[in-house]
């Protein structure tokens, strides 16, 4: 491979991209602007559940308990109903996720001791929302339920409750900001662009006909890649850096570790996706159908399946090899260790050393699978 | 007129025939889309890992630790000695959650003087499994509470007032997870195959020079709109109908309100990507600028779909903003249809607004398209 044949190739690639401002302007700015843009979609702290409340009781405990459930904002009671249907008309209308039931003679019940039911219709439309909603009503009305035993046995020193205390801190994210643990996790997302450039990049050469100009130089194969991807590599960190001053300086996310590593992290990643990207190009013809495969094997997928919101399920092979093939996976790890928990090296390790096998093993692909001759 | 729209339409088609390898992935690439991310998707994470610092050792302490287990939301998988060590398997990400026994755990909750601290930590690098994780703590130290009671006696007849939560969930009795994920996911994926597939059609052809062909030809803006935009139609509801055939049968998501409904709805809403589609087209140097824009505009258009945030949770403006995005009003109107079988009254408010955004952005896309072209 030579060097001075490589440059050359760099040259026309950057040459491709200065001339083409608008294109430049927004594969450079693209991924910021799409951070800002996700970032203050999170930007809410606490997840509201919305209810509505059937009270039959009417009773001063049944209030109490209401207001024991409500008490920090999170379940949130937005309607009050009258009557069953009521409840189920707000359900269809998706205007709360449950609907809380206290039927008559709750107080009556408690006060003798006994148990009282309450009724929660959930929108199963909603599942995950319903289900929040449930483990929330459940969890504080057995608080409450204790909280009342507890008052009983007031009077009665001589019988004593073993009582657990329950003492939780939050690591890393301490007031437990969705913001900013949202913040650094996207960015692994919306740099998803440069390998999207490149593959629309080589795909476009090759609907000109110009990539068969440059097949017929003596260029080498590695020498064609080589030079094709360093251009987009750079322009990747650039891109990344002006993402991550978002992330720090607009939206005050606590940056812990050390900013050098993870900028060569982010190299190492970019050289991961980049490298695949330039690898499946190999296989496309033109430009619409990269950008779909780049749609639907990227860009979707990194929302669902790199562990951004609901964390990777670990016990099951098929779920683990699909995530851990898209190289936004490593990074999400990567950037969440490295803005929230100061991570060093050692921490994010093994990521690292999956996103560089990756680009290795891709460019290795990818330089094996062109083929000189079109055809 | 529909001779001349006939024409350009074939000629659309034939382009798309010709292009061998695009076919296939406006066809297959939709359907491996759903399969691999609905298999994600459409079950609860749970079982995630726990480690266990236990000073004392003792049969309550192993007893709290079960608790967890059997709650299935944590699984107690490291067991560790000191308290570095469970720092180091957090740092890691190794596990989601440390738990710490404190010594004379048992002693101190039999003896029931006083509350006996366990402390909980918790990684809050991804907030919203952080805040889960809270609640099912809580959940589980109240069982487990609840449980020593009844055992010591406490909890004798008439002597425990207890509130009982009943779940009753509509449309979906064991709240599996799929019901929501799954047609959200199916709604996405109608959409990027239509954003993509209209926006390239009028680039391609400034890019390759051929729209100067087309611009000579006899043919009015309305024309050539209808013209390109049938494909798109035809090719998306291709889609739409496979994808939905695999949500019904494989995965056994219920198709309740009609299936006529559902279509009508799809139909509507890929004439009004296709306006959006267009416009990206008309302003457009290159191809490659289209799609960026439909990046640009496609992630947008998921952000404020209220798929992964509620809308109800975002800053009041954005709540506000997130009507305009079409996307957000079809993925509630294939939610509403297939699983609650809502009644044409409830739907009819975001198909109103569907079809209003569909036509101000109809009129948008003409009017730039006769900027450019004219």
């Amino acid at each position: 491979m030579s060097l001075s044949k490589t440059w050359s190739v760099i040259r026309k690639e950057v040459l491709h991209i200065v001339r083409d401002r608008r294109t430049l302007f927004l594969v450079t700015f693209t991924p910021a602007f799409l951070l800002v843009l996700l970032a203050y979609v999170f930007s809410f702290d606490v997840e509201n559940f919305r209810v509505a409340l059937f009270d039959q009781d009417q009773t001063p405990l049944s209030r109490r308990y209401v207001s024991f459930l409500t008490g920090d904002g999170m379940v949130d009671v937005v309607a009050t109903v009258q009557s069953y249907r009521e409840g189920e008309d707000l359900l269809l209308a998706s205007r709360v996720y449950a609907v809380l039931v206290i039927p008559p003679g709750f107080e009556r019940r408690l006060q003798r001791g006994e148990e009282a039911q309450v009724e929660l219709l959930l929108d199963g439309a909603d599942p995950n929302s319903a289900l929040q909603t449930l483990s929330q009503v459940q969890t504080r009305s057995g608080a409450f339920s204790q909280s009342l035993l507890v008052q009983a046995r007031g009077g009665m020193a001589a019988v004593r409750l073993p009582r657990l205390e329950e003492r939780t801190r939050i690591w890393y994210n301490p007031a437990l900001r969705i913001l900013h643990s949202m913040v650094p996790g996207l960015i692994a997302v919306v740099m998803a662009m440069p390998s999207l450039s490149i593959s629309l990049a080589i795909t476009r050469e090759k609907e000109h006909g110009t990539l068969e100009a440059l097949i017929s130089t003596p260029l080498r194969k590695a020498e064609l890649l080589v030079g094709k991807l360093l251009p987009y590599l750079v322009s990747g960190v650039v891109s990344l850096v002006l993402t991550a001053a978002v992330a720090i300086v607009w939206f005050r996310v606590p940056f812990r570790g050390n900013f050098g590593l993870f900028l060569l992290l982010g190299l190492d990643f970019l050289f991961g996706s980049l490298a695949l990207s330039l690898f499946l190009s190999n296989f496309i013809g033109s430009q619409g159908a990269a950008m779909i495969a780049n749609f639907l094997i990227f860009f979707i997928p990194s929302f669902f399946l790199t562990g951004l919101f609901d964390p990777i399920d670990t016990q099951k092979v098929g779920a683990v090899v699909r995530s851990y093939a898209l190289p936004a996976t490593h990074f999400v790890t990567i950037s969440r260790a490295l803005f929230l928990k100061g991570a060093g090296w050692a921490d994010v390790a093994q990521a690292a050393a999956i996103l560089l096998g990756m680009g290795a093993g891709c460019l290795t692909l990818a330089i094996l699978s062109f083929r000189k001759r079109m055809g | 007129m529909w001779d001349r729209i006939r024409a350009l339409a074939r000629k659309e088609f034939l382009h798309w025939r010709r292009d061998r390898l695009l076919t296939p992935f406006i066809f297959f690439g939709p359907l491996l889309l759903l399969v691999l991310v609905a298999g994600a998707v459409s079950t609860e994470t749970d079982h995630l890992p726990m480690a266990v610092l236990d000073r004392d050792g003792s049969r309550l302490s192993r007893r709290l630790v079960e608790g967890f287990r059997n709650a299935q939301a944590l699984e107690p998988r490291y067991t560790v000695e000191r308290e570095e060590e469970l720092a180091a398997l957090l740092d890691e990400g190794k596990a989601y959650v440390g738990v710490v026994i404190p010594a004379g755990f048992q002693r101190d909750l039999l003896a029931g003087r006083e509350p006996v601290p366990v402390q909980f930590l918790v990684d809050g690098t991804n907030a919203i499994v952080a805040f889960r994780l809270r609640t099912t703590i809580s959940g589980v130290v109240a069982q487990v509470q609840e449980d020593l009671w009844a055992e010591s006696g406490v909890l004798s007849r008439g002597l425990a007032p207890q509130i009982e939560v009943r779940r009753h969930a509509h449309w979906n009795e064991n709240l599996e997870i799929g019901y929501r994920a799954i047609t959200a996911q199916l709604g996405l994926i109608v959409y990027i195959v239509t954003m993509l597939v209209s926006s390239l059609g009028i680039a391609r052809e400034r890019e390759l020079g051929t729209l100067e062909q087309l611009m000579i030809a006899p043919l009015t803006r309305l024309e050539l709109y209808v013209g390109k935009a049938i494909p798109a139609v035809v090719i998306g509801l291709v889609d739409f109908l496979a994808m939905l055939a695999i949500v019904r049968y494989h995965y056994g998501i219920p198709l309740r309100g009609g299936l006529g409904a559902l279509l009508g709805v799809t139909a509507l809403f890929i004439l009004v990507e296709l306006g959006v589609g267009m416009a990206i087209s008309a302003v457009s140097r290159s191809q490659q600028q289209a799609l960026l824009f439909v990046f640009l505009v496609g992630v947008s258009d998921m952000a404020f779909s209220g798929y992964l945030v509620a809308v109800e949770n975002m800053p009041p403006a954005l709540g506000f903003l997130s009507n305009f995005f079409p996307l957000r009003h079809y993925l509630s109107l294939v939610r509403d249809i297939m699983i609650k079988g809502a009644p044409l009254p409830v739907l009819a408010e975001r198909i109103g607004i569907l079809v209003g955004l569909g036509l101000a952005i109809l009129l948008g896309a003409l009017r730039t398209l006769r900027q450019r072209l004219d």
